[in-house]
């Protein structure tokens, strides 16, 4: 019978090691921590550790790395739990996983990044608009749903960019589509009120108008000065009522528009899709100062609109004019 | 095979390749008294080599522990004359880092600039990683009658767990954040350079992270190292704290990092107590509760069983008393007069 060779310490301390990681392996490791919820009757009733995580994901790996090991050795675990585990060394099929796999999930990058870009201030001019960070900003426009006008202007860049593998910008499906749903809410809003006062614009022209045709006899247009002369020798109600009443309708249609407008941010979906404050975004990434003149253009935008109503009116009337000078 | 393991750090003091011994646990369970101890002890026992002890805990205790104040430079221990700490502020790393940014960049209004220091800022564990780095840094710089000090073991005292965790995983975070910058910048290459102007910062930046990444996998290659790198786990018997250390141990495990020795703080050793308080007697039963289950779970562990004293453990008499029981287990009917027999401070 051969004599047992006392272990030196540095072998013992490396059977230790390796006693102290199969101890760990095969899921023992969740099965400890519950253990110690259990004994410890904590609320919290299942833990699973770090360790089985990454034995779910990286078992393919571990499998390869026995396979090429230049040791035979067996790969199976034992799952009797006693206190002297059949294999010593499991350096082979270790438990412990290559620290980039555990550590940083995608999720958690792409959270940082998020968090990196989105948190980033520039400081460009007093306005609220302006103090976003260019990343942000670009994601913001580019994200525009395609229902939402996303087609106008610089809009049309590849979608991929977003939601492809891993980028760190990436939405997820539910946010996309909530984002999008609301780009199509707002936009139906926008229409909708549009509607509601076109409606009304023109119910009050058409009413103005007829009112001045049937109660005026002489109410014509011509281009003749002395066929509109004939009208203003009727000294009950006198032609220019017509201007009167439609520069108080249309006054007061227009500031309600706008307040109405101010009141459900109608305004914002027309100025976010369109292309001036498309490139004033893209123009900003090379020259920041520019951001200083996104609420300028915006103002000047839901101005523009204001005028649009101002303009389609008095099509109507000239329109409305120019039948009756058949008349 | 005789693996039986002796329940003291004997192991630990008299091992002559560490040269890093980490000592961490969840907060209040006596961290600083143990790494301080820790030192003493190998300072005691190798009087012919230099130690450091290192506080990385933003809240730095060190010097509380010792009596006496102690900075970011290394300075000797009064009593221990090779023994040195020091205390390191990661937030003077940071601003440094950042400082070192400026220097590239002076434009106010550059969006990147931003970005930088918010990048910087968020990494995981980059506050640790800078306060390692400014270690190194100091331990480089450190010369004493123009004689280079050779310390021949770095006893780190952290700060409680996540962080110290947080620092172990910064350089795998650090690789895939850079992996998905550069695929970024694939991307988005000749606009990046548009925003950093005529300084081509991205590509200093890039280049800052990717030196900060090559040291810090350097130094994660020496952790891994069961030769070099040890860790200690404190804790205190008590629900919370076992679950902690199992966790932390656990999760040290998958950094590859070697765990080999727990030392239990805080234990009352009621039943030898001539006439036990109840309720020393009453926490004693539940500490005992704890206890076994750790003798289970960690019977390949050295155990270390430390009593709770009477009084606060600062100042290094103190601590040369309490740290002995590091080496010796303490036996409360032999040693109870410990408990009283510490200088008051």
């Amino acid at each position: 019978m051969s004599e047992v060779k006392p272990l030196s310490a540095e072998e013992k301390k490396r059977l230790l090691r390796e006693r102290r990681a199969a101890k760990m392996a095969g899921g023992n490791a969740t099965g400890r921590l519950n253990n110690i919820l259990n004994q410890g009757s904590s609320v919290q009733t299942e833990a699973t550790s770090v360790l089985d995580k990454e034995n779910d994901t990286t078992s393919s790996t571990i499998s390869t790395g026995v396979e090429t090991s230049s040791t035979p050795r067996s790969t199976s675990i034992p799952i009797h739990h006693d206190d002297d585990p059949e294999i010593q060394d499991i350096t082979s099929f270790s438990p412990t996983p290559e620290p980039e796999k555990v550590l940083a999930s995608s999720e958690d990058i792409d959270a940082m990044f998020n968090k990196i870009f989105s948190g980033a201030q520039i400081p460009t001019g007093p306005d609220g608009p302006g103090g976003e960070d260019p990343f942000a900003q670009m994601l913001k426009m580019l994200g525009q749903p395609n229902g939402a006008g996303a087609g106008a202007g610089l809009g049309g860049m590849p979608e991929d960019l977003f939601n492809s593998q891993g980028n760190p910008f990436e939405l997820n499906e539910e946010e996309n589509q909530y984002q999008r749903e609301l780009a199509a809410y707002n936009l139906y809003n926008h229409k909708k009120w549009k509607f509601r006062f076109l409606i009304i614009r023109f119910f009050l022209i058409f009413s103005n108008f007829f009112y001045h045709y049937i109660t005026i006899p002489t109410f014509k247009a011509s281009s003749y000065s002395f066929i509109r002369g004939i009208a203003n020798t009727d000294s009950s109600i006198t032609t220019t009522s017509f201007i009167t009443y439609f520069t108080t309708i249309e006054l007061i249609t227009i500031v309600s528009y706008y307040l109405t407008s101010v009141k459900y941010d109608l305004f914002k979906t027309t100025t976010e899709n369109n292309i001036f404050v498309k490139i004033i975004s893209f123009g900003s990434m090379v020259l920041p100062q520019l951001e200083q003149y996104r609420p300028l253009l915006v103002r000047l935008l839901a101005y523009y609109e204001l005028l649009e109503v101002i303009l389609t009116d008095l099509s109507l009337v000239i329109v409305l004019f120019g039948l009756l000078s058949f008349l | 095979m005789d693996l039986e393991l002796e329940p003291t750090l004997e192991s630990i003091i008299e091992q002559d390749s560490l040269k890093w011994i980490f000592v961490g646990g969840k907060g209040g369970v006596g961290k600083t008294t143990t790494s301080s101890s820790i030192a003493v002890q190998l300072a005691l026992t190798h009087p012919q080599d230099q130690f450091l002890l290192i506080s990385t805990d933003p809240a730095h205790n060190l010097s509380d522990a010792f009596c006496q104040k102690f900075g970011k430079d290394a300075r000797k221990v009064e009593g221990l004359e090779n023994l040195s700490c020091m205390e390191i502020d990661p937030d003077a790393a940071m601003n440094d880092l950042q400082q070192q940014a400026q220097q590239y960049n002076n434009d106010p209004n550059d969006p990147l600039k931003n970005m930088m220091q918010d990048f910087t800022g968020s990494i995981p564990g980059i506050d640790e990683a800078l306060s390692f780095m400014e270690v190194l840094k100091h331990i480089k710089n450190q010369k004493l009658n123009e004689t280079k000090i050779t310390y021949k073991t770095i006893i780190f005292d952290t700060a409680p767990t996540g962080h110290t965790l947080r620092f172990l995983q910064l350089p795998a975070t650090l690789s895939k954040l850079l992996g998905k910058f550069q695929s970024l910048s694939g991307k988005l290459g000749p606009m990046m350079n548009m925003l950093g102007g005529a300084g081509g910062n991205p590509q200093d930046m890039f280049g800052k992270l990717n030196e900060l990444e090559k040291q810090v996998q350097e130094v994660n290659e020496q952790f891994t190292n069961p030769d070099l790198t040890t860790f200690v786990c404190v804790c205190i018997s008590e629900f919370l704290s076992l679950y902690e250390t199992e966790r932390m141990i656990q999760e040290l495990m998958s950094y590859k990092m070697d765990v080999n020795s727990i030392v239990v703080n805080q234990l009352l050793f009621a039943e030898d107590e001539v006439k036990p308080c109840q309720r020393c007697v009453s926490r004693w039963k539940m500490q005992k509760k704890y206890l076994d289950q750790m003798s289970e779970l960690y019977e390949d562990y050295h155990l270390v069983k430390m009593p709770l004293l009477g009084t606060e453990i600062r100042g290094i008499n103190n601590l040369k008393k309490f740290s002995k029981f590091l080496l010796k287990p303490y036996d409360p009917k032999l040693d109870s007069a410990i408990i009283t027999d510490l200088e008051d401070k």
